[in-house]
């Protein structure tokens, strides 16, 4: 128990409660925006009900995901003050252009719409909503780029006992970044079509307003097995990308321990990290890792034993993470075709068990999120930028412990009180249905 | 370099000036929400007429912050982490004040969040001001940096400017709601604002009569900067007599006008004479951070100045083009004014 434990302990916890908000964000305003355009071309007062019904959720879900981040931008300070001072200089810009770009577009246009549906033309009020999507996918971009840098660094030069910027276009084509993006971002996606066809599940099955929740579980539904789809090819970029740089991230996230040529894939794996091997590996499909990670069944892969112990970072639950995550990804694309293939036909009501596992889903893509982002935090230790700097050295020196444990308490007592209150809120208004408008 | 340091150093001054002249108002009607609101439907007009403008004047805030982090990272290490408490009231403050905006219409019980919007408006007010009436002055910066916490900022100097920021914003606030608001209680805001153009004042030359006698030395009255920073309070000071001209003649938007100039040349005068240094020290002008010995490299300090002269603009742009849209007024007692 001691600064750096506690800073890790409160990073952690403060980032993954911000990200159970950020891809619902993401993930409904889209659908919300398409919505209101159907309302916009169509003239349909169902799609304006929709519109306002899950923007009103989404109203609810956007507070949470603004005031939790900025949180973030004070902790990399606060409690990281040696991270900062090494990475400023690069990690900065992201985060600036993060703020002039996206968070003053989302902030000003969503007050423009709350507040402007009487106020301003039709087409400025639809305007104003895809402004505020934009902003988001915009926010997205540059925090993922950040944390990109922190992957893999590219356009700097050591100089001054810090990382420099010199090569802004270069720190702009890092492909991590790129894969890293469009992968997050159709990962929201998924949240917020799993969070629209669940709630719309609901009342097709309470048959409240059936006719119309009909429609937004279809248009989810498309939006969901698009997105779960390229949430897989860019997954596999991704996985690919990180093998191929050798970062022992990939290593982690299969637990290989030897190096070996023509790898099988045991899908059932057990890692036993303490012995640097695995405990239980079963039904292995021959060449098929080898294949996954060089393209070529005879390719030679290094196990993390090449590595010194010091530098790995923990096994089992990178692993443990990775697999349950994509596991939950190929079963959000069984799912989303399945709810394609039924809405097509116009045929969700008549399989409530259906519609009640639609329901019961809504959850599993926040996980599969969750997960996501410890595979890549916590596979990245013990590095806090990788190759570079250490998470023990980036930690304030200054602070006592005293201080951090009474930001921890505060954000603990802060947040769990949010959680409650916001995802109770949710939870109200999604069963109140249409009533209201 | 030292000219893309200088430039630096007005660039982010100016993002804190705009997050002061324009959260200001927003702040500012927190406090005053449940002392001049006489029922649930004033209270929402309150609440409505910032509505549309708090979030994106709050990103100021989060701008100047990344601002920081970009152009001067030692300096942003330094300052957060030496003001690890203080920030964090203020950030829970922000929590509080954030969520009660958009949560409050969904529950029954208000007064939980009525309490929160106070106390969520109150704390960055009172703390951003003991913060920065330090930094415009100066803190025990030794070789291990600033270790005196929340109280060590609490000093007369901190105290005062903690005060002058509340009672700013209190007056900023309430010309806001007697600019927006209709009817009886937009009477009694204007009334008010009057009391507290007056209260501002006190403060106002409180602050300036002090100023000779500010822990700082490392200010000499000789320079650019120092002329400036004079320039500046006159200004100010003329700004703020506007105020008071235009609210006696109930000349609304006039006087909001002047109160937001008001708030600019004074933050801008502030700025100016605490320049080079971002948090200078009381102990030895070799602890100072400074825009020359805290800043990111040449490449890194290019970049940002072309992010911020094409994105500032725009924002400031698109931002009043957004006050415009929404400039109707708000009638606690006309229903259809509140709702949307």
């Amino acid at each position: 128990m001691d600064v750096l434990f506690l800073s890790r302990l409160q990073f952690a916890l403060t980032a993954a409660f911000h990200f159970l908000f950020v891809p619902m964000t993401l993930g409904v305003v889209v659908p919300v925006a398409v919505m209101q355009t159907f309302w916009y071309k169509t003239g349909d007062e169902k799609w304006l009900r929709l519109t306002r019904f899950f923007g009103r959720l989404f109203l609810i879900n956007f507070a949470i995901g603004v005031v939790t981040g900025i949180s973030l931008e004070f902790q990399f300070g606060m409690n990281w003050a040696r991270y900062s001072r090494y990475v400023g200089d690069v990690f900065g810009v992201p985060l600036a252009l993060e703020a002039a770009m996206a968070f003053f577009l989302e902030s000003t246009f969503l007050g423009l719409w709350i507040f402007g549906w009487e106020r301003i033309s039709r087409k400025a009020h639809l305007a104003a909503i895809w402004l505020v999507a934009l902003g988001s996918n915009l926010s997205a971009l540059w925090i993922l780029f950040a944390n990109a840098f922190m992957q893999r660094p590219v356009g700097y030069q050591l100089a001054n006992g810090r990382v420099e910027l010199v090569d802004f276009p270069a720190f702009m084509a890092n492909a991590y970044g790129w894969v890293k993006f469009f992968h997050t971002v159709f990962s929201a996606y998924v949240v917020g079509a799993f969070f629209v066809m669940g709630v719309s599940a609901y009342h097709i099955l309470k048959k409240k307003d059936p006719e119309i929740f009909r429609k937004s579980f279809k248009l989810a539904s498309y939006f969901g097995a698009a997105s779960a789809l390229l949430v897989f090819v860019f997954g596999d970029f991704h996985a690919k990308d990180i093998w191929f740089f050798r970062n022992y991230c990939g290593y982690i996230m299969e637990s290989v321990w030897e190096t070996q040529k023509a790898a099988a894939y045991p899908l059932i794996l057990v890692p036993d990290e303490k012995n640097e091997t695995n405990k239980l590996e079963a039904l292995k499909i021959p060449y098929l890792l080898s294949v996954l990670a060089t393209y070529d069944p005879r390719g030679e892969i290094k196990g993390l034993k090449s590595f010194p112990a010091e530098d790995r970072p923990p096994v089992l639950l990178t692993f443990a993470s990775f697999r349950t995550m994509v596991g939950l990804g190929f079963l959000f694309i069984g799912l989303t075709l399945l709810s394609v293939y039924l809405s097509y036909k116009d045929e969700v009501e008549k399989y409530p068990l259906f519609l009640k596992i639609m329901l019961c889903a809504v959850p599993l893509p926040y996980l599969a999120m969750q997960l996501g982002w410890i595979v890549a935090e916590v596979g990245r230790q013990p590095w806090a930028v990788y190759g570079l700097l250490r998470t023990g050295e980036s930690f304030s020196k200054n602070l006592k412990l005293s201080q951090v444990m009474f930001s921890i308490a505060g954000y603990g007592i802060i947040y769990a009180a949010l959680g409650v209150t916001g995802f109770y809120l949710i939870f109200k208004y999604a069963r109140k249905g249409l009533e209201h408008y | 370099m030292e000219i893309l340091q200088i430039t630096w150093f007005v660039l982010w001054s100016l993002l804190w000036i705009m997050y002061f002249a324009l959260d200001g108002f927003d702040l500012g009607c927190g406090i005053v929400m449940n002392f001049i609101a006489r029922d649930e439907n004033e209270k929402r007009s309150i609440i409505n007429s910032i509505g549309p403008f708090w979030d994106g004047n709050e990103v100021w805030l989060i701008t100047a912050g990344g601002a920081t982090f970009a152009a001067f990272p030692a300096a942003y290490a330094d300052m957060f982490s030496w003001l690890y408490v203080p920030l964090f009231l203020v950030l829970a403050g922000l929590i509080f004040r954030g969520v009660s905006f958009e949560l409050r219409g969904k529950t029954e019980n208000k007064r939980v969040w009525d309490i929160f919007i106070f106390a969520g408006s109150l704390a960055p007010a009172f703390l951003l001001g003991a913060v920065f009436g330090n930094l415009w002055a100066s803190l025990p910066v030794g070789p291990a940096g600033y270790s005196g916490g929340l109280t060590g900022l609490l000093n007369v100097n901190g105290f005062l400017t903690a005060l002058v920021f509340v009672s700013f914003f209190v007056m900023h606030g309430l010309i806001w709601i007697a600019l927006k608001t209709e009817g009886e209680m937009d009477q009694r805001a204007y009334g008010y604002s009057v009391k507290s153009w007056h209260a501002a004042f006190f403060f106002f030359a409180l602050f300036l009569l002090l100023l000779p006698f500010r822990q700082n030395p490392n200010f000499s009255p000789a320079g650019t900067a120092p002329a400036l920073m004079a320039a500046f309070y006159a200004l100010a000071a003329a700004s703020f007599l506007l105020i008071r001209k235009k609210l006696k003649a109930g000349k609304l938007p006039a006087a909001f006008g002047s109160s937001l100039a008001f708030l600019i040349f004074f933050f801008a005068a502030s700025f100016s004479g605490s320049y080079p240094n971002i948090i200078p020290s009381s102990l030895s002008p070799e602890f100072n951070v400074s825009v020359f010995n805290s800043s990111s490299g040449l490449y890194t300090l290019k970049i940002m100045t072309a992010v911020a002269l094409l994105f500032v603009p725009l924002v400031i742009g698109y931002q009043v083009w957004v006050y415009r849209a929404l400039n109707h007024k708000i009638n606690p007692r006309k229903p259809e004014t509140l709702h949307y």
